[in-house]
């Protein structure tokens, strides 16, 4: 069995009486320790697919198994614990908490776990153990993603979500950044979901996720990704 | 505004309903308590004079003490203020029901005053609310009717509230004190048939009156025919000026002040003449009593000579009969005394010689007993004797048998030794036979060996010769055949000579042989004839031992008994050796006796003789006893005559010395009587002089200026209280708005970028807070006109009889109310606006800022910093960075927690109040008060023995309690009415009441008066100063005040004996008893051992503490419901707050929200979170309200208290506890919609990318 599946899920909003499909029957599976990309024009269902996958939306239809376990069964308490043991978030927007600092907010997310790392590890391992005492609104875009990063890998996930991790950042920060979460994915065994919407990232990727309107259009299986360094946009 | 504007405002608050209505309930709750506290004052003065004028309420109110005439009246008519005046009388009275007489509650005397009513006209302003002018202080029927017949009347409603015996039925008994209630009255008895207000007394206070101890406890009305008396001494002033609406007001006040002084000074010059009319009466009466007094003089002095020449003659007599009766004692006791000493020398002659008797008689019983005993030996020495005699023989006997066991023992014993001599000897015989065959043995053995030997050397030398011969049979025949060799002719020869050797070395060896064959025979011979000769010693042996067996048996049986023999032998021997001893004790014994048998019979002799001695002084003393007893009854005969005489002459002597201290007292008595009327009479004459009229302007009422000051109180209690109210409401409100227009940054950003201009946009804000502000100005005017003062109202209506005469739209208030509440919301929206508007819209379609500059003071200490728990970082963090919140927060919720505080503490003063003054460790330690029929002297009181000498009381004293009107000033304005207390013993006074010292001292020797905390402060009086007592007579008295105590409910001024006959010029009438009872009785017990004492004469009432408290409690206990009102406004408002500050907080951080519940968070977890500085103010505004609660209370109880009741200023424990939970309980309940809503929070959707 895979590390995740995804089997005949649909997801659909109901804005009065009209439906909106953000997902239909999606299928599909990924290997552990694989980084698999989802791109996609905006409003193909990549971000609904990693809201339900991440436990902060339920789906309409169909099973999602994570390491053996249906999250779909789960119930809300469950599905907390999910999200606060199993899942690493990265936002576009960082979404750090404001008035912490850097290291704080490692520190929030540490005080919940109980497999955490020790938090200034991490800002040593992604650069920033000198500026961990400042705040967000101190750092610059890439620092912050970067702390934000930090803060998904402190209770050591088994799946990292991230969300258009470069998409507020200029590309030299985005190859910081990738490197960084392909490092990390190495280094912890960690299963990765980026979405996007630049098909540029997608060479570095084991796993290929195309969508369009809701549906699959293509899985691509990359037997030899490319280093990050390697890739332009 | 623009249409789509317009309507854009319109959903934004249909869209975040809650919190409008916050801002609504908010603005309602600060503008209600504003204007509703604020408008209570004016209407209490509104309902006050509504009242006034409909009742027709006299302006002055004028008495006297001698009558007006028809003249007086006109000149006062006359006056120029004057519209008309109103004639009526009043008569004071002691009042009873039934038997017993009724208590008033505060304990002294029930006193009614009792006045005429135009019944008709009564009824008809009962019915149809209208009547003639001149009907004056209009009566409002309470409950049953007005007096129709003669006999009955309407009382004050507030007695039938107050107290249980008196209803509607009851018969009053009137009682007129000096003057007889008949001279005025048709009756004397009064029917109760209604119950009735009366505008005159508008609070529970009536006032002062002549009668009794001077306190008027009611007031009563009749029908006007019911008065007997023409005489008319009250008249009711009506003014002219009938525009004057607001009698509170100054203009009222200063016309009627001057009125009344006007009619006072004006009554000097008018009855001046009558009062010299009234003194040439009192000279008058004055003379008569002194002549009286002079009469009685004399007469009393000549029967008290003529008692007292009585009671010396029969003295004289007495004294005759008490010397007759000593000279015949003294007879009778020389006869007596010589009989008695002839029998004491016989009785002491018969006792010297019954001693001696005495002992030879006990000499001669001993010894005869011990002859006694010598018989008694002698049996037993014959016994024993003839026992050891037969013993001797039986002991030669048994020595016999011991020798003859001897000798058979020794016999036997030679036997045994006999076998056992020839059990050794077979034994050795047999041993010595074995040896020699033995030996034999040995020998035919080697024998045996020698002739084996010997055969085998036979056997082999044949063989050798067989071989040899063998040869030479070879060789001879060779020989023989001549074929014989030289060298087989030599071996032939050699063999032959061997052969012939050889045989005869055989022949030897067998010869050798048959020699030992036949010493081996002849040796075994010899071993069987020693064999047979051992088994003959062998069974000789075996008898031998035998026998051995049967001797040695016997030996032992002979042993035994030689043993037995010997033993027995022994044992009779030593019994009868200590016969033998004891034998020889006896016949010692018997020769001893034998001597004493002599001096026996010599003894027996000398008894005898003694005897008869003994018996002839016998005699002797009984004669001379006969005469002595006869002497003595003849002498106590005469004697108890001679007494009884005597005794009845001192009876009468002491019944006509009785006589004469009776007489003594009464003309005692009487002469105090007669002096006392005369002082009184006195006084009376020297007071005339200050004899006015007296005229009460309106305001001078008794209650009408405590309801002003109340008023006054309410006024100033809306300056503190709803101000803080409004305040707290407004900065809540100011901060909602700040808040609101903050959030909507990002819209006015977008409208800034459509172009719409700042006006506009303005507008638009403001007209959200005019919508809010207008709703909650809608409710806060209702709740503020209508509830609030009927709430504040009731309070008073403890009190004051006035009624409620409903909501006064106070438009200063209500108009000031909205014009602050107004500029709050619009201010701070415009405030808002106008900041936000400031800058580009690019910035403001941004998140705000939010800045790093916001590092504590304390992380500029990062060792100490770094030392925090993460928990208490992100907290700081928290306040500080919503540090508006946080202050407008706590001090809404400080606030909230004050007004609940002092609400309790308010409930707790006023509860106090009753058990500190009536409660065990109170002001008054007694437990009943009786009041009695007629003042006692305190040294000579039968009820105070009587008290005293009761198991159950622990001490009793008599007081003189008087009721007088005290003022600091001369003028009188500030008068209260105090009880004056006298305490008949001074050194006692604190087993009854506690004087605890406030200020000054309480030694009353020292002279002056010791009053009580509020009388002190409401006449402004402190130790040193001189206050001015008034009595019912209107003469004042200054007194000195030395010492101010504690005390809760009333006036009291206590002041010695001495002190008060100097100040007051009258003794103190002791008509009132404290007594303070054993402390195991319970209120039960005490009221039935009251109620025991009611039954005698000299007691007309009593009072318990325990009633006297229930009546004050009564009185307090609804100001429950102003707590009640403050509780639960102080709620609301308090859970407004905190949720419309939390809600802020939560719509501003919704992404944070769902930020950390997508880390993981639990909801409980989120609310701990968003919380966290709610609770942070939630507790700091307890901490600072209860403080700041303590301060509101104390402001409060001064503020609200009521002229004659202190209240306590302390607050109870509880009422911190309570209030802090009822803070925290709802600060939990505006905490569960914000619950609610973070369950809300979709993650999915805040978080959302920008794509």
């Amino acid at each position: 069995m895979s590390y995740i599946e995804f089997a005949g899920v649909s997801k659909i909003y109901k804005v009065g009486d009209t439906e909106i499909h953000a997902l239909s029957d999606v299928s599909f599976t990924i290997e552990q320790g694989e980084i698999c990309v989802v791109v996609g024009p905006s409003g193909a269902g990549k971000t609904t697919l990693l809201n339900v996958l991440g436990g902060m939306d339920s789906c309409t239809h169909g099973q999602i198994a994570v390491d053996d376990r249906i999250i779909t069964d789960f119930r809300k308490r469950s599905l907390m614990h999910y999200r606060r043991d199993d899942v690493g978030f990265i936002f576009q927007s960082y979404n750090l908490v404001p008035n912490l600092t850097a290291l704080e907010n490692l520190e929030l997310v540490a005080n919940l776990s109980n497999k955490a790392v020790d938090c200034m590890e991490l800002m040593r391992l992604v650069g920033l153990e000198r500026r961990a005492h400042l705040f967000p609104s101190q750092l610059s875009g890439g620092e912050q993603q970067r702390v934000a990063i930090a803060r998904a890998l402190v209770k050591k996930p088994k799946v990292l979500l991230c969300d258009e991790p470069t998409g507020a950042l200029d590309y030299e920060t985005g190859i910081q950044i990738l490197k960084l979460i392909k490092r990390a994915s190495e280094i912890m065994n960690m299963t990765v979901l980026i979405i996007t919407h630049n098909n540029a990232i997608s060479p570095i990727a084991d796993r290929v996720i195309s969508m369009k309107s809701g549906k699959i259009s293509r899985i691509e299986i990359n037997d030899t990704p490319m280093p990050v360094e390697r890739i332009e946009w | 505004m623009k249409k789509t504007l317009f309507k854009e405002t319109l959903r934004s608050i249909s869209a975040n309903r809650l919190r409008f209505l916050s801002i609504i309930v908010i603005v309602a709750l600060g503008i209600g308590f504003f204007v509703g506290i604020k408008s209570s004052s004016p209407a209490m003065g509104y309902s006050a004079n509504e009242y006034f004028r409909i009742n027709n309420l006299l302006d002055v109110r004028v008495t006297s003490r001698i009558a007006f005439s028809e003249d007086d009246i006109n000149k006062i008519e006359n006056l120029d203020k004057v519209d008309y005046v109103v004639r009526s009388r009043f008569v004071d009275a002691v009042v009873s029901v039934g038997s017993s007489s009724v208590v008033s509650s505060n304990g002294t005397q029930f006193i009614c005053r009792i006045s005429p009513v135009d019944v008709d006209a009564a009824k008809n302003f009962t019915e149809t609310g209208e009547a003639d002018d001149s009907y004056v202080n209009r009566l409002i029927l309470k409950d049953g009717r007005f007096p129709e017949n003669s006999g009955e009347c309407v009382i004050d409603a507030n007695v039938i509230k107050s107290y249980e015996e008196i209803e509607i039925g009851s018969v009053l008994n009137l009682d007129g004190g000096d003057a007889s209630i008949t001279d005025s009255l048709a009756t004397e008895k009064l029917t109760i048939v209604g119950t009735v207000d009366s505008p005159m007394y508008i609070s529970a206070e009536r006032g002062t009156t002549q009668v009794g101890s001077g306190a008027l406890t009611c007031f009563a009305f009749v029908g006007k025919d019911d008065f007997t008396t023409k005489d008319i001494n009250e008249l009711f002033v009506k003014i002219k000026y009938d525009d004057i609406y607001d009698k509170f007001s100054d203009e009222y006040k200063e016309i009627v002040t001057n009125l009344g002084r006007q009619i006072e000074e004006m009554s000097s010059g008018i009855i001046d003449s009558k009062l010299s009319e009234l003194k040439v009466e009192y000279s008058d009466k004055i003379s008569a009593k002194k002549a009286e007094i002079e009469e009685y003089n004399k007469s009393s002095a000549e029967s008290l000579v003529e008692k007292e020449k009585e009671i010396t003659d029969f003295k004289a007599y007495v004294d005759g009969e008490d010397e007759i009766l000593k000279q015949q004692k003294d007879k009778i006791d020389k006869e007596k005394s010589s009989y008695k000493t002839s029998l004491d020398t016989l009785n002491s002659q018969f006792g010297t010689l019954d001693a001696t008797y005495q002992a030879n008689v006990k000499d001669y019983e001993s010894r005869s007993s011990e002859i006694k005993g010598y018989s008694e030996l002698k049996n037993l020495y014959d016994d024993l004797n003839a026992k050891h005699t037969a013993d001797k023989d039986r002991l030669e006997k048994l020595e016999a048998a011991k020798t003859d066991a001897q000798t058979e023992y020794d016999s036997k014993k030679d036997a045994l030794d006999t076998a056992n001599d020839n059990v050794t000897y077979y034994e050795k015989r047999i041993a010595n036979l074995t040896a020699d065959i033995d030996k034999l043995k040995d020998e035919i053995a080697s024998f045996e060996l020698e002739r084996q030997k010997l055969q085998s050397s036979v056997n082999t030398l044949q063989k050798e010769i067989d071989k040899l011969e063998e040869r030479v049979n070879v060789l001879e025949a060779k020989r023989d055949e001549g074929s014989l060799t030289l060298f087989e002719l030599n071996e032939l020869r050699e063999s032959t000579k061997s052969l012939s050797s050889k045989r005869g070395e055989v022949s030897s060896s067998n010869s050798r042989i048959s020699e030992i064959t036949s010493l081996i025979t002849k040796n075994e011979n010899s071993i069987s004839s020693k064999q047979n000769e051992r088994s003959d010693a062998s069974s000789s042996l075996s008898t031998a031992k035998d026998s051995v067996t049967i001797a040695n048996a016997d030996f032992t049986a002979a042993s035994t008994a030689l043993n037995s023999a010997k033993s027995s032998y022994e044992s009779f021997k030593s019994s009868y050796d200590a016969d033998g001893a004891t034998l020889d004790k006896y016949t010692a014994s018997m020769n001893q006796l034998t001597s004493g048998q002599g001096k026996l019979s010599e003894l027996a002799k000398t008894i005898e003789e003694q005897k008869a001695e003994l018996e002839e002084l016998k005699k002797n003393i009984t004669e001379t006893q006969i005469k002595y007893t006869l002497a003595d009854r003849n002498g106590s005969l005469s004697i108890q005559k001679a007494q009884f005489d005597l005794e009845n002459a001192k009876a009468r002597y002491h019944t006509i010395d009785n006589e004469l201290t009776e007489l003594k007292s009464k003309i005692e008595q009487k002469k105090t009587n007669l002096n006392g009327d005369l002082k009184r009479l006195q006084n009376t004459l020297k007071n005339i002089d200050s004899i006015t009229w007296i005229a009460t302007p309106q305001n001078k009422l008794t209650g009408h200026s405590a309801f002003e000051s109340s008023m006054e109180n309410i006024l100033s209690m809306s300056n503190i209280f709803p101000v803080i109210f409004l305040i707290t409401a407004m900065i809540a409100c100011f901060v909602i708005m700040m808040k609101n227009v903050e959030e909507q940054r990002g819209s006015i950003g977008l409208l800034k970028a459509f172009g719409y201009s700042d006006f506009v946009i303005i507008s638009k804000y403001g007209l959200y807070a005019v919508i809010a502000w207008l709703g909650g100005a809608f409710f806060g005017g209702i709740f503020g006109t209508c509830i609030v003062p009927s709430a504040v109202y009731s309070i008073f209506d403890i009190i004051y009889t006035v009624p409620n005469v409903g909501a006064v739209f106070n438009f200063k208030y209500v108009f000031l109310g909205l014009g602050i509440s107004l500029l709050t919301t619009f201010a701070a929206t415009l405030m808002a606006v106008v900041r936000e508007l400031q800058m580009h819209p690019a910035a403001l379609m941004r998140p705000k800022m939010i800045g790093y500059n916001r590092r504590s003071l304390l992380e500029r200490m990062p060792d100490f910093w770094d030392a925090l728990p993460y928990g208490l970082v992100i907290l700081i963090r928290t306040v500080i960075r919503s540090r508006k919140r946080v202050i407008v927060g706590s001090v809404a919720i400080a606030c909230c927690t004050a007004l609940i505080l002092s609400a309790f503490g308010l409930f707790n003063s006023v509860t106090d109040v009753s058990n500190s003054q009536y409660g065990d460790g109170g002001i008054f330690n007694y437990d009943v008060q009786f009041i009695l029929n007629a003042q006692q002297n305190p040294s000579d009181s039968a009820v105070l023995n009587k008290l005293r000498d009761d198991k159950l009381v622990t001490s009793a004293m008599l007081i003189s309690n008087k009721s007088m009107s005290a003022s600091g000033e001369l003028d009188r304005s500030d008068a209260e009415s105090v009880h004056v207390v006298v305490p008949s013993e001074m050194a006692n006074i604190t087993s009854f009441i506690n004087l605890n010292v406030i200020q000054g001292s309480t030694d009353l020797s020292q002279g002056g008066a010791v009053i009580t905390q509020k009388l002190s402060q409401n006449l402004d009086a402190e130790p040193g100063d001189v206050i001015y007592f008034t009595d019912a007579d209107e003469i004042v008295h200054p007194v000195e005040v030395i010492g101010v105590v504690k005390n809760y409910i009333g006036h009291y001024a206590y002041i010695s004996p001495e002190s008060y006959e100097d100040s007051f010029l009258n003794e103190p009438e002791y008509k009132y008893l404290l007594c303070t009872v054993k402390d195991y009785m319970d209120d039960e017990e005490i009221a039935s051992f009251s109620s025991e004492y009611l039954k005698t004469e000299d007691v007309s009432g009593v009072a318990t503490a325990e009633t006297m408290s229930a009546s004050a409690d009564n009185a307090i206990k609804q100001v429950i419901v102003l707590v009640l009102l403050f509780v639960l406004s102080a709620c609301l408002l308090a859970m407004i707050v905190l949720y419309t500050t939390s809600n802020v907080n939560i719509s501003e951080r919704t992404h944070e929200i769902a930020n950390i519940k997508v880390i993981g968070f639990s909801d409980g977890e989120v609310l701990l979170y968003v919380i966290r500085e709610n609770l942070v103010s939630t507790v700091m505004g307890i901490l600072t309200g209860l403080v700041f609660g303590i301060f509101l209370h104390n402001a409060l109880v001064n503020l609200i208290a009521v002229e004659n009741i202190m209240y306590g200023t302390s607050i109870a424990w509880w009422s911190f506890i309570v209030s802090a939970l009822i803070i925290i309980g709802v600060a939990m309940l505006a905490a569960l919609p914000i619950l609610f809503k973070i369950n809300k929070v979709d993650m999915a959707q805040e978080l959302k990318s920008i794509e």
